[in-house]
């Protein structure tokens, strides 16, 4: 395991595998666009609106992926005192935040034509919204020490009890009342979608997912940099 | 295909586009702002790197 915590090797795979989550992510967002917007069929209840749902279900399942790999790295960052852990939580935290502001404001202009309103105090709705915070509180604990090693720390620890969050949204459209549709993709049976909107929403989940690996690679490598770059500057000032 | 009905999404093009447009921004801006800061920091290494060589020789 510690073998893989070598900064060097990691920074080498991830240059290398960069070129290659940006390719696949520009290919099918832009396929997935096309069909989105062309292809697909209006929906017999929702009409042209279900459109929104090729932006809005891929932003939401990324902004539960993003903090699930933000919990994990956290964790292998805390249990095995692993400097990279902590760097891909560092690096994802802002795009798992923006990914989150994505899949509420999505939702928002969803839910006003279809149920009436831009905001409802629903349980899908607030813990999607305490997600968001959970991020923003990562973020601003994160640096808020002098010391970067105990920001790094006390973040991860808010990482991980926040954990808890994320099966109370998977599940929060089964467990309380709501106006949010339950999943119809993810589900128990194969999903209850037809092949006509199944394909364009695929599409731009796999185009999401390769976008958020190559932003974070992007990410890690230039905190990899930052981190060089104060090294060498104290060096300087002690010599 | 018509382009006014396109645009005009069935009459929920005023929130159809939004949704689209919100998104495209946003990810467009983070990455963005990610490539600057991995740029700067690739060009301020680079630039401590001469210096460092220099001051060598």
């Amino acid at each position: 395991m510690h073998r893989f915590a070598n900064p060097t090797r990691f920074l080498k795979l991830i240059s290398a595998l960069q070129p290659w989550a940006a390719g696949v992510s520009v290919l099918c967002l832009a396929a997935g666009l096309y069909f989105a917007l062309i292809v697909s069929p209006a929906d017999y209840q929702q009409s042209e609106t279900v459109r929104i749902m090729y932006v809005h279900v891929p932003a939401s399942w990324m902004a539960m992926f993003c903090y699930s790999a933000l919990a994990i790295a956290s964790a292998v960052g805390l249990i095995w005192r692993h400097l990279t852990a902590f760097v891909v939580a560092r690096a994802t935290a802002p795009i798992g935040a923006a990914f989150t502001f994505l899949a509420l404001a999505t939702g928002s202009l969803w839910g006003k034509p279809m149920w009436g309103t831009w905001w409802v105090w629903d349980a899908r709705l607030t813990s999607v919204l305490i997600l968001l915070f959970l991020y923003l509180g990562y973020i601003a604990l994160e640096s808020a020490f002098d010391d970067r090693g105990r920001g790094m720390r006390a973040a991860a620890i808010l990482a991980i009890v926040g954990a808890v969050n994320v099966p109370i949204i998977k599940f929060s459209v089964d467990w309380w009342n709501t106006l949010h549709q339950p999943a119809s993709v993810v589900k128990f049976g194969g999903p209850a979608i037809h092949s006509s909107m199944l394909t364009p929403l695929l599409l731009m989940a796999v185009g999401y997912t390769a976008f958020y690996f190559w932003v974070m690679f992007v990410r890690v490598r230039a905190e990899f940099n930052d981190a060089r770059i104060q090294a060498r500057r104290l060096r300087q000032t002690e010599a | 295909m018509d382009l006014i009905a396109f645009i005009d999404m069935g009459g929920y093009g005023a929130f159809i586009w939004p949704s689209y447009g919100l998104s495209a921004l946003v990810l467009i801006a983070i990455l963005w702002q990610s490539r600057a800061r991995l740029k700067r920091s690739d060009a301020e290494l680079e630039s401590m790197r001469r210096q460092g060589e220099s001051e060598e020789a």
